[in-house]
């Protein structure tokens, strides 16, 4: 993996119409956000049409990059989220499709390479999470890797929407105190 | 309320953007507020990092070679293969309208070349994998370019052709190597002269008799810039 400074200086080449930088920035990031992509879609050929957005929408808004105050592949890593996210939701409420068509989906829940690095602090949050009861984790956890509403969670819990947005928020107040220790 | 308070109410409303838990319009009039609001940017950014750390332990999956032409076609409609170029700086335009009409080189003879006083450019126009390997001279007193081939064959039924590339131009053909000849000249036309000195020597791989609509349309088998002696 390119250093941050290498990516930020492709992104900037890119945002002044540099295709060798922008060519420099794929071979650094495409296999990490590939991974992301995958991980979140959990089917090949849509991971395939979601990178390419993602690098479709890097290439066009590398301009704006420098005032969303994100590091480099934060937002990097975040736009190929969303893109996913996008699709996931899009095949959710399509007509007829199903979750089925998730060739293996994979689980939320964190496995022991989550575990295993969780001293490093660049996985702080993992730590944070760990102290929020299971369910909250979970659910946090949902919502960013597989983008479920809270009406979803909702429903997936058994609880009305409202207790379900009370007690996520609460959740995301003692991650954020956690994470600000 | 604290201040306190206030910050945990504002970071929680960064959170559940960062999520996607707002509907369509708090989503929109969170974005308002964060275009203006470099407090709240910043409750965003450290979520926005924090989230992303749970994707550190996704192993990075190498995408299918093919896709990064696919994108690179759908940003700028030039497929992947002509990369070649932009290793110079230059992008071939898939368009018409620069039809240089295909000069057949001269085959060469005799060579009385270099010769001449003046500054004499060269070039070497390779392969990355040093398959084909041509050595090329130019003289501008006498406007002509000489070349050796070192290295690579010409393939049965195929033509190779020569462009010049200079700048942000469009390539220029300057001729079709002969068939069965190892060295070959060219008189570099008036207009391109000035161009020679900084600009960039390609082969591409062609239809017999050379690209049809004039615009390099074959795989680039070899480049070289062509630099002062």
């Amino acid at each position: 993996m390119s250093e941050r400074i290498d990516i930020e200086d492709y992104i900037a080449k890119c945002a002044l119409g540099d295709r060798d930088a922008f060519g420099q920035l794929y071979s650094a990031t495409s296999a990490k956000l590939f991974g992301v992509c995958l991980r979140v879609l959990g089917n090949r050929a849509e991971a395939e049409d979601a990178l390419q957005d993602v690098f479709v929408k890097i290439w066009r808004d590398a301009d704006r990059y420098q005032v969303n105050g994100l590091s480099p592949m934060t937002w990097l890593i975040t736009v190929a989220r969303n893109l996913s996210i996008d699709k996931l939701r899009a095949r959710k409420t399509t007509p007829g499709a199903s979750l089925d068509e998730a060739e293996d989906l994979p689980s939320a829940a964190p496995g022991p390479e989550t575990l295993a690095i969780a001293a490093s602090d660049r996985v702080q949050i993992v730590t944070c999470m760990a102290e929020l009861e299971p369910d909250r984790s979970d659910a946090v956890r949902r919502a960013y890797l597989e983008g479920e509403t809270y009406q979803e969670l909702a429903d997936r819990y058994g609880v009305p929407l409202n207790t379900v947005r009370t007690w996520l928020r609460r959740s995301l107040i003692k991650l954020k105190e956690c994470l600000s220790r | 309320m604290t201040d306190d308070n206030d910050t945990y109410e504002e970071s929680v409303l960064a959170a559940e953007y960062a999520l996607g838990l707002l509907t369509p319009g708090e989503a929109i009039a969170f974005e308002d507020v964060i275009s203006v609001d470099p407090g709240m940017r910043d409750h965003y950014a450290a979520w926005a990092k924090d989230f992303a750390t749970l994707t550190d332990d996704f192993d990075p999956v190498a995408p299918p070679p093919a896709l990064e032409a696919r994108i690179t076609k759908t940003l700028f409609g030039v497929p992947e293969k002509q990369s070649i170029w932009s290793r110079f700086g230059v992008f071939a335009p898939v368009l018409g309208g620069l039809a240089a009409a295909a000069i057949v080189l001269v085959v060469l003879g005799q060579s009385n070349f270099l010769r001449g006083s003046g500054p004499i450019y060269v070039a070497e126009i390779a392969a990355e994998d040093s398959s084909l390997v041509i050595k090329a001279n130019f003289d501008p007193k006498s406007s002509t370019l000489q070349m050796t081939r070192m290295e690579g064959d010409l393939a049965e039924g195929r033509s190779q052709e020569l462009w010049l590339i200079a700048g942000e131009n469009a390539p220029v053909s300057l001729g079709i190597w002969p068939q069965g000849q190892v060295q070959a000249v060219v008189v570099v036309p008036a207009d391109l002269m000035e161009l020679m000195p900084g600009g960039v020597l390609a082969v591409t791989d062609e239809p017999l008799g050379g690209a049809p609509a004039g615009d390099p349309m074959g795989s680039v088998l070899a480049a070289g810039p062509v630099t002062l002696l």
